[in-house]
């Protein structure tokens, strides 16, 4: 999946939704953040829990084009990309 | 929460805060190193970044995270405020404006962020150049990293309360301005309250952080990112600079920490408290945990130390609520229906027998007082202080002047002037025009007025006063005053008078809001047209509001504007007239009168008049004005309601008068009458419609 612009609370019920659909239906969620200029708190939570619920599924949840300014913002809530 | 929910309590937040940013720098231009001023601006363009960030105004956001850089080096001193700055300011804030509220696109919006944006940039290369022959090599080499006297480390503990998103609040946001403090040199976040990806609710808040932070800011620096959150979470923030360096940084501690308070107030030993922070640091509890663990204080002492402490904290107590303006102009129609069934019953009262109408009456005026009361309280909630509207016009007297080449101080008094939100929505427009005739047209230029033996700048007085239940707002000029004779001319050569008519002064001045009557020699971009005046009087007038200009030559102009405390209610005395119900407004109402046969007088020109206390007034018949039929013909007959404007009093022939009672206020629309001597109709207990008496237009309508 590929996300652009903003993942934050506004959107996040979709981003949420789009999560869980592919987490049913993929063997690995990957999740495109090359378009993604700022995310929030609770963008970051939804990706942590899914982080969660893939292990217990036996699936991963990749990152991908995370940006410096991302990356920071990741790294403040604890993860690593 | 809804995109739209976020979307437009950001956009009434961003409308305020771009309300008292453009009052505030402007008076930042006056005081510039006022810190309050300095601070105040600083956190509005920190809130405005936050807000925009979270409700998605991504360009809003990185604009005004470049504003709020600029700002921070004025805060932290290391660049005076000057004009440039001022200008740049006030441009970067009409940007902003454009962006979130422009009606219009603007083709050059984007050239203009990108000026503004390399302007700023500008300002701060420059800034960081300056420094770089002193300092920037030592920096760059590390001289001054974890050696200097003014490092210090904080602890912080961070829990937001699960629904902080809703406040249009994004943590991680606030962590990000934590970390751009200094450096996170250990951040431990919580997950342990995160639910299950399937049972989680993503719009609500579960990380919790425990981060030291090493930085060169002090504590009221740290604590100031907390600003807007400090209050409803979980935020404690620990000064352990000691323990790295084993140093006690004491003057940098503002307020007391928990440990310390309990050892001043004799609950632990000095010493424990040692040891106790020891603990907390390696097992990360809460240092009141731990000492009530250990047995050293009882819960009820930790608690009451807590408490002392949360009294210091909070500085500023908020003890206020946002209400959308909608659901209060509800509360007020719905008291509006509340009064009018209040006035159905005491009709029915009239129709029953004495005793259970006595009862009934009793009860009756039990409630009325109870309902009265009630208006009076949803009244003062919607009174707003006039200060606000008045500030936003030391920005335009500051443009106007500019582009005039004049120098002028505008000068505010009785900013805390109390009037409905309603008033001071409409009054913006109105006031603009006067203060732009009296920038345009009153004040000379400087070398004018120096030579008339005045200061070379102008002063413009908005001053706002109770007087009498209404509301006075005064535009003042000190400047050329308007010339009587020039409008004499003007009025003539417009055929609105003779050229051998006496005219007064009063009635001259009244020329000024006939449509198209201007006597300005030029017309300028700013003020002349003719158009303008009459479309004020028109406003005020839509606001139950009268207007008066006062003028001396040489000296000055004072325009006067006279509103009503409240749109809403109002005390009316019912009169009728033949078959007709009419109101008329109880603080027009000076006595109700018969007269007799001789007292009586028709006066060629002047109508029909009534001798009362040896003074003659103007007699009128509503009937005729208004095409209603008629009762009594004759004046000694009827009673009369003498009702005064401005001064003038004039006495309405009535037939009867049923009664004083409060009155909801109904607007009617144009097309059922342009009478100015009509503001509107209310619904009578018995369901019938009565029309509203505006005593100041019913004035005017008669006079010319």
């Amino acid at each position: 999946m590929k996300p652009d612009n903003e993942i934050s609370v506004k959107n996040i019920k979709k981003f949420y939704d789009q999560i869980n659909d592919e987490l049913k239906n993929s063997s690995e969620l990957a999740i495109d953040l090359s378009g993604v200029k700022r995310v929030d708190l609770a963008a970051v939570q939804v990706i942590i829990a899914a982080g969660r619920k893939a292990r217990d599924m036996k699936k991963v949840v990749r990152l991908k084009g995370v940006s410096p300014e991302l990356k920071k913002l990741l790294g403040l809530s604890g993860i690593k990309a | 929460m809804g995109e739209t929910g976020i979307t437009e309590v950001f956009l009434n937040e961003a409308k305020e805060i771009l309300i008292n940013l453009e009052s505030d720098i402007v008076t930042l231009e006056e005081r510039s190193e006022d810190e309050d001023i300095i601070n105040q601006i600083f956190r509005y363009f920190h809130t405005l970044k936050g807000s925009s960030g979270i409700a998605g105004f991504t360009k809003i956001y990185e604009f005004t995270h470049n504003l709020e850089n600029l700002f921070d080096k004025v805060r932290s001193g290391e660049k005076s405020v000057t004009a440039d700055i001022i200008d740049l300011l006030l441009k970067s804030l009409d940007w902003i404006q454009g962006e979130l509220f422009g009606d219009v696109i603007d083709e050059n919006a984007e050239k203009t962020k990108s000026d503004i944006i390399s302007t700023i940039n500008d300002f701060l290369g420059h800034e960081t150049k300056k420094g770089a022959d002193d300092s920037d090599f030592l920096s760059a080499v590390g001289a001054y990293s974890g050696v200097g006297e003014d490092e210090r480390y904080f602890k912080i503990l961070i829990r937001f309360k699960e629904d902080i998103f809703y406040s249009g609040i994004d943590p991680l946001m606030i962590i990000e301005d934590l970390s751009s403090l200094g450096e996170l040199i250990d951040n431990k976040v919580s997950r342990n309250l995160l639910p299950d990806f399937d049972v989680m609710d993503p719009e609500k808040c579960y990380l919790a952080w425990e981060i030291v932070l090493k930085t060169t800011s002090d504590e009221k620096h740290v604590r100031d990112v907390f600003l807007f959150v400090y209050e409803d979470n979980e935020i404690d923030i620990e000064n352990i600079t000691e323990k790295y360096h084993g140093i006690q940084d004491k003057k940098f501690s503002s307020e007391k920490r928990l440990g310390e308070l309990l050892v001043d107030k004799g609950v632990i030993k000095s010493k424990d408290l040692d040891e106790i922070i020891k603990m907390q640091l390696q097992h990360n509890s809460r240092i009141g945990d731990i000492i009530v663990e250990k047995g050293l204080a009882s819960e009820e002492e930790v608690s009451e130390a807590l408490q002392e402490q949360d009294k210091i904290k909070k500085k500023i107590e908020i003890s206020t609520v946002r209400v959308d303006s909608g659901r209060l102009d509800n509360l007020m129609n719905l008291l509006g229906e509340i009064v009018i069934g209040q006035a159905s019953l005491h009709r029915l009262a009239d129709d029953m027998d004495e005793d259970k109408a006595f009862s009934l009456k009793n009860a009756l005026y039990g409630l009325d007082r109870v309902t009265r009361e009630f208006q009076e309280q949803i009244m003062s909630i919607r009174m707003v202080p006039i200060g606000g509207t008045f500030d936003q016009f030391r920005r335009f007297v500051r443009d106007t002047a500019q582009n005039l080449g004049k120098e002028i101080k505008l000068k505010i008094e009785g900013g805390d002037t109390e009037l409905d939100k309603t008033v001071i929505e409409k009054i913006g427009d109105p006031l603009k025009h006067m203060i732009r005739n009296a920038i345009d047209h009153g004040i000379e230029p400087a070398e004018e007025r120096r030579k008339g033996g005045k200061p070379s700048y102008g002063t413009v007085t908005l001053k706002a006063y109770h007087q009498e239940g209404n509301v006075f707002l005064d535009i003042i000029d000190d400047g050329r005053g308007i010339s009587l004779e020039r409008v004499r001319n003007k009025a003539m050569s417009l055929g609105l008078i003779t050229a051998d008519e006496e005219v007064t002064k009063e009635r001259l001045l009244s020329f000024l809001f006939n449509p198209g009557f201007s006597t300005a020699e030029q017309v300028g971009d700013l003020s002349g047209r003719g158009v303008g005046m009459d479309v004020v009087k028109t406003n005020i007038e839509e606001l139950r509001g009268a207007i008066e200009i006062k003028t001396r030559e040489g000296e000055g102009t004072l325009v006067r504007i006279k509103l009503p405390l409240t749109l809403a209610i109002i005390e009316g005395m019912l009169i009728r007239i033949g078959e007709s119900i009419l109101i008329i407004p109880l603080l027009s109402v000076v006595e109700t009168i018969q007269i007799k046969e001789r007292d009586y007088k028709t006066v060629e020109g002047k109508g029909e008049l009534m001798l009362v206390r040896g003074e003659y007034i103007s007699l009128i018949r509503l009937n005729e004005l208004f095409g209603i039929q008629a009762g009594n013909t004759n004046p000694w007959e009827a009673l009369f309601v003498i009702v005064e404007s401005d001064s003038e009093r004039i006495g309405i022939m009535i037939d009867e008068l049923i009664g004083q009672q409060q009155i909801v206020i109904k607007s009617i629309d144009n097309f059922i009458t342009d009478s100015r001597a009509i503001s509107g109709a209310t619904i009578l207990g018995d369901g019938r419609v009565a029309l509203i008496v505006d005593i100041h237009g019913l004035v005017e309508e008669i006079k010319y």
